[in-house]
């Protein structure tokens, strides 16, 4: 396989991508400049697991919504929608991998509940359900953050055990303080492109994450 | 009928197959060359329509007689409908008008040309699917002219002038009439048949149109083309009729797709999209849509 075709539904404009340009339509090439965290991350990660270089991935545009609406997170939690979603009824054209991010907010089940509900989806998937939110992924390697933001912001407690939206927060109050103005998308891009990966792995839901990658990537190449 | 047209060098369509069911739906965002094939089958001998003015525009349409090329010697009978519902109110000056024109201006005298019978049929389908009316007739304006009325259900003393009448009404009242010209079109292209009707009358028109384009309303069969940008309508298009337009990101050619209804993924796609394909067309899954 001399490229991989991977979508991605993640639950926010800044992870998914899209606050920066219009859209190309649904299932063709994303540029990069509609790339955000999720897909730098995955793109590490996939890169890493397959002889793939990073450049041989390419992530195309999600399919809409009921209505035609762009998905929101919220769309990813209703079975139907994520189904309608995932189904591509040109098998020749569709990606050979999808990648869905659901917060777990503090929902123990959400991802064995959503695995469920799409076991006989034909295109290959990984459900990625941070135990609480992406941004817990984004904010565990502290030295990348003390990089990355100026000055650099207090370590703050293990990331695994905070409340809901708290690692959301405190990223967002993070990059409001820092000298320079930042733009949010681009920290957060910058956070999930230097991020260590091993340290990451230490968080059991990424380390998931990347087990059911390798495995899904073992179904795509056959 | 027309089974299958190439169009080649004309406006957006570079180089194009496009095969064709007794109705044929096109849908695709804007200026993704609908209207460009339905215009490539009357205007096709207009060469400044040429691709990008350099080259001269070439169709080969297939009948189920067989292969012909050009439209002159096909003898193809193009009604191409674009119907203005500000023109569809105009008054008339009276004279027999057998077919409606393009914007539907000369409504009134095609509508007064039918005999009394057709013209009691056209009334008493158009009362069932707008029931706030009970018959249509024309009444004399000034100097040789007459215009449409509208009879109101529940007063028969009261008869509504075109302009209060909506324009739901008068774009049905047209296509009502289209079985009743003589004589009759072998192809009649329409553009947006949805716009101002309710979902349910979508539904009826379409069913109408199928109708005629497959022999049961009318003398003969009318193979219809219809432009749309409407998931509403697709929710009464058969599959196999809807052709997904889109531009061709390299080159921005026209580029045309079908829905794959033979294979077990569109089994499953219609399964999760509990057989609506307008909601499968809005997904973007099968082309034909827009990005943003």
């Amino acid at each position: 396989m001399a490229s991989l075709r991977v979508v991605v539904y993640a639950e926010g404009p800044g992870d998914a991508g899209g606050e920066v340009t219009e859209l190309p339509p649904p299932n063709l090439p994303l540029g990069e400049e509609h790339l955000g965290a999720v897909h730098v991350l995955v793109r590490r990660c996939l890169s890493e697991q397959s002889p793939l270089p990073e450049d041989a991935v390419t992530f195309m545009c999600p399919l809409r919504g009921r209505g035609g609406r762009k998905q929101k997170g919220s769309d990813l939690l209703l079975v139907s929608n994520l189904r309608q979603l995932l189904t591509y009824p040109r098998a020749e054209s569709r990606p050979h991998l999808a990648i869905v991010f659901v917060d777990g907010d503090g929902h123990e089940n959400r991802r064995k509940t959503l695995i469920s509900a799409l076991r006989d989806i034909a295109l290959p998937h990984v459900v990625a359900v941070p135990v609480q939110e992406f941004e817990a992924w984004l904010i565990k390697d502290h030295s990348a953050v003390a990089r990355t933001l100026k000055p650099p912001p207090d370590q703050p407690e293990a990331v695994e055990s905070m409340a809901p939206r708290k690692a959301k927060s405190l990223l967002d109050e993070w990059i409001s303080a820092a000298m320079g103005n930042p733009h949010p998308r681009g920290v957060r891009m910058t956070l999930a492109g230097i991020s260590d990966l091993s340290m990451l792995n230490r968080l059991p839901a990424f380390k998931c994450f990347r087990e059911d990658l390798k495995a899904a990537l073992k179904i795509v190449s056959g | 009928m027309i089974t299958q047209a190439h169009i080649q060098n004309f406006r957006c369509l570079l180089d194009v197959d496009l095969s064709f069911e007794p109705m044929t739906i096109l849908v695709g965002p804007n200026a993704s060359g609908k209207s460009s094939i339905l215009d490539a089958f009357s205007q096709v001998l207009d060469a400044s329509n040429g691709w990008r003015n350099k080259v001269n525009p070439h169709v080969n349409v297939s009948r189920d007689s067989g292969p012909h090329s050009p439209r002159d010697q096909l003898g193809l009978q193009v009604q191409p409908l674009h119907l203005d519902v500000r023109l569809l109110r105009n008054e008339n000056q009276l004279q027999a008008a057998a077919r409606l024109d393009q914007h539907g201006s000369n409504l009134s005298n095609v509508f007064a040309t039918l005999s009394r019978v057709q013209r009691g049929e056209v009334a008493e389908r158009l009362a069932e699917l707008v029931p706030m009316y009970r018959d249509v007739d024309t009444r004399p304006s000034s100097a040789g002219r007459h215009r449409l009325v509208f009879q109101d259900r529940w007063d028969s003393s009261v008869w509504h002038e075109p302009h209060n009448v909506s324009d739901g009404t008068m774009l049905l009242l047209a296509f009502l009439l289209l079985q009743y010209q003589q004589p009759p079109p072998e192809l009649i292209t329409i553009e947006e048949p949805e716009r101002a009707l309710h979902p349910y009358l979508v539904g009826e028109l379409i069913g109408r149109l199928r109708r005629l384009a497959t022999g049961k309303l009318g003398p003969r069969a009318i193979q219809v083309v219809l432009a749309t940008h409407s998931a509403e309508l697709l929710e009464f298009a058969e599959p196999r009729e809807v052709r997904f337009i889109s531009r061709r990101q390299s080159d921005g050619a026209t580029q045309i797709e079908i829905a794959p209804t033979e294979t077990q993924d569109w089994a499953n796609a219609v399964k999760e999209y509990q057989g609506s394909l307008g909601g499968l067309w809005l997904s973007g899954s099968l082309g034909g849509v827009p990005g943003g």
